[in-house]
């Protein structure tokens, strides 16, 4: 979603790609603060963002699924008890992947 | 098990303690109120975004399952640090020692051995009407030693714990006996 902003006069006008026309608000302190979000690559910001996060989940489950593998006094931490962790976090990726699809195609 | 701890020849396990399940649910509670709370900032930032024509609704909606799923993601992840920290750390008591294993985080871990035959006085102390009701507390094992005594934290019915230890101390000292 890439936004493009014209002031003039204290009318903003803001168009989006993926809108159909032109919409004038206010100028107001809120609406400024819209435009400079709207001005922002979001759909590179979510994809960068999920990398990272997906770097970062990579080594953070490695290190504690290691851990429990080490550890464990033998109760909810054994390799069986890793599929429910695993599951809802791949659950929650799988989530802000298709977020990030779906902003970057409308 | 046999990972957490060595026994040495003849040593068996008499009981394992953990700590009670109140600690993990404050955790996971406190986990679930960030959550709704990014919920409902996250969708008043959106409708606000929407209204003002910077995004559509569509792209509305796809930032806040974006929001949410890494918020998820997170919270995730950090209940299951607490959930490793519960279950990691124990207390086990042998026929000849207490053995206190401690997890802090994931890089710091701590195992001591408090030998039953230097155990010289087991007490417990329960805390206010929370931990009264749901029966958990605390239990310190003093020992002959000039390290500190052991404490048991927030471990659940502490007055059956201070009684199993007294009775294996016992055992010990019937054994010794000639």
């Amino acid at each position: 979603m890439h936004c493009r902003a014209v002031g003039c006069a204290g009318v903003t006008s803001v168009y989006c790609r993926g809108m159909n026309a032109l919409q004038d608000t206010p100028a107001t302190v809120g609406s400024i603060g819209a435009q400079a979000v709207g001005s922002l690559p979001l759909d590179l910001i979510m994809w960068g963002l999920f990398g990272i996060v997906l770097i970062i989940y990579a080594i953070y489950s490695l290190i504690m699924l290691w851990h429990w593998k080490e550890y464990s006094t033998g109760k909810y931490t054994t390799v069986a008890n890793m599929f429910m962790y695993v599951g809802v976090s791949v659950g929650f990726l799988a989530m802000m992947a298709l977020a990030a699809t779906w902003y970057s195609v409308v | 098990m046999t990972k957490a701890v060595q026994l040495s020849e003849g040593e068996e396990i008499i009981a394992l303690f953990r700590r009670h399940w109140f600690h993990l649910a404050v955790e996971g509670l406190v986990a679930l109120l960030i959550f709704v709370l990014v919920f409902v900032v996250k969708s008043v930032a959106v409708t606000f975004m929407t209204q003002s024509g910077v995004v559509t609704n569509q792209g509305g909606f796809a930032l806040i399952l974006y929001a949410l799923s890494f918020t998820g993601l997170v919270l995730w992840m950090y209940f299951f640090a607490s959930w490793s920290d519960h279950w990691l750390d124990a207390w086990i008591v042998t026929n000849k020692r207490v053995i206190d294993i401690e997890q802090h985080g994931f890089f710091r871990r701590q195992v001591s051995s408090f030998p039953i035959d230097r155990i010289q006085d087991v007490t417990f102390k329960i805390n206010g009407p929370i931990a009264m009701w749901l029966h958990f507390g605390d239990v310190r094992i003093q020992t002959a030693s000039i390290s500190d005594d052991l404490i048991m934290k927030q471990i659940p019915f502490p007055e059956d714990v201070k009684e199993t230890i007294v009775q294996v101390i016992e055992a010990e000292r019937k054994t010794r006996r000639p």
